[in-house]
């Protein structure tokens, strides 16, 4: 970080970073995509979303196996307070994921949400996540009322798994 | 996707400001305000084709008053500047109550808006718009604005003019 900026922008700037990461997290969820994912990490970076503690790198594995169960999922990002000190950040970013779950009597549509506190820390001037703690505060599920005919919709566009999603292009400019 | 760049603070700050602006101009059915995030050549796409955004605006104004509510709210966003044009995805969670011949029914809709921006001078605004559902959920509104908690919350939105935002009450 330049030395000569006012520090109340470098602690803006600090704060996105930050967010972003978190942003960036729920979108390699979503699109089930290790690499993304795994980019948001530190090397030596934990995880503890409850039902799974260990580290980040052995999470992305366990993650996209449970991802793999679920039709579609969308991770989306509210209220997000990020404390900085230094080359460490905290963070609070309350959640609220959508889930559609195959099963023999149709979809589950179940919401969960709750908070990710996460520690950031700046390395090499690069802000990554150190810690991810997943806190679960409410949850609802009912049978699915989805009623779109994604196959016999064209020019609409769905969300997707992987690369063809259109975010994928959209970034690329392709 | 890269990480912020200080020269880009003030970017990216007007750029979420346009982003929001939207849902501002949709659910209060403000077509000025929902003109202003989009350049006069703009394009959108929410899944019948790609028209101009000015058009496209015109004719859901009318469409969005039809309904009883609606809040679009955005969450997640991510932004790429690069120089004088942005490419961002941002979250939407949005929620619509309509009237039907069975009574009010609730319209939930959880996508995703794929913008390409372009700044002007110093304004940024949306020059491409493409939509992209991921899911829905509807059903029988279950809407309870009574009883001894709800019934205590009396200031409920409205459109434009009538919205608190414009009247201050």
């Amino acid at each position: 970080m330049a030395a000569d900026l006012d520090p109340r922008v470098a602690l803006l700037l600090d704060k996105m970073a930050c967010t972003e990461l978190v942003h960036r997290l729920a979108r390699g969820i979503d699109r089930c995509d290790a690499d993304l994912v795994r980019a948001v990490f530190h090397p030596d970076a934990t995880d503890d979303h409850g039902m799974y503690q260990g580290t980040a790198a052995d999470f992305v594995p366990w993650v996209m196996e449970v991802l793999a169960g679920m039709r579609r999922t969308q991770h989306a990002i509210g209220n997000v307070l990020i404390e900085v000190e230094g080359d460490k950040a905290q963070g609070e970013a309350y959640f609220i994921a959508h889930h559609h779950i195959p099963g023999e009597g149709g979809d589950t549509f179940m919401v969960a949400a709750g908070r990710y506190l996460d520690r950031f820390e700046r390395r090499g001037g690069e802000w990554r996540i150190s810690h991810r703690h997943a806190v679960y505060d409410w949850s609802t599920a009912a049978p699915s009322t989805d009623m779109w005919d994604r196959a016999n919709m064209p020019g609409y566009a769905f969300g997707a798994r992987g690369h063809a999603d259109p975010s994928y292009t959209h970034f690329t400019g392709a | 996707m890269s990480m912020v760049r200080p020269e880009e603070l003030a970017d990216r700050l007007a750029i979420m400001d346009v982003l929001n602006r939207y849902a501002r101009g949709i659910d209060r059915c403000d077509l000025a305000v929902l003109h202003s995030v989009w350049w006069p050549e703009a394009v959108a796409d929410y899944g019948t084709g790609e028209v101009n955004a000015m058009a496209w605006s015109d004719g859901v104004v009318p469409a969005l008053a039809a309904m009883r509510r609606t809040q679009h709210f955005l969450g997640n966003m991510l932004i790429d500047i690069e120089g004088d044009t942005a490419t961002a995805e941002t979250y939407c969670r949005a929620w619509h109550e309509v009237d039907s011949p069975d009574g009010p029914q609730e319209m939930e809709v959880g996508g995703r808006y794929l913008d390409r921006l372009e700044r002007r001078g110093y304004e940024w605004r949306l020059l491409h718009r493409r939509y992209v559902l991921d899911w829905s959920r509807n059903g029988p509104s279950t809407a309870q604005w009574d009883g001894p908690l709800y019934g205590t919350l009396t200031r409920h939105g409205k459109r434009m003019p009538e919205d608190p935002l414009y009247t201050g009450d």
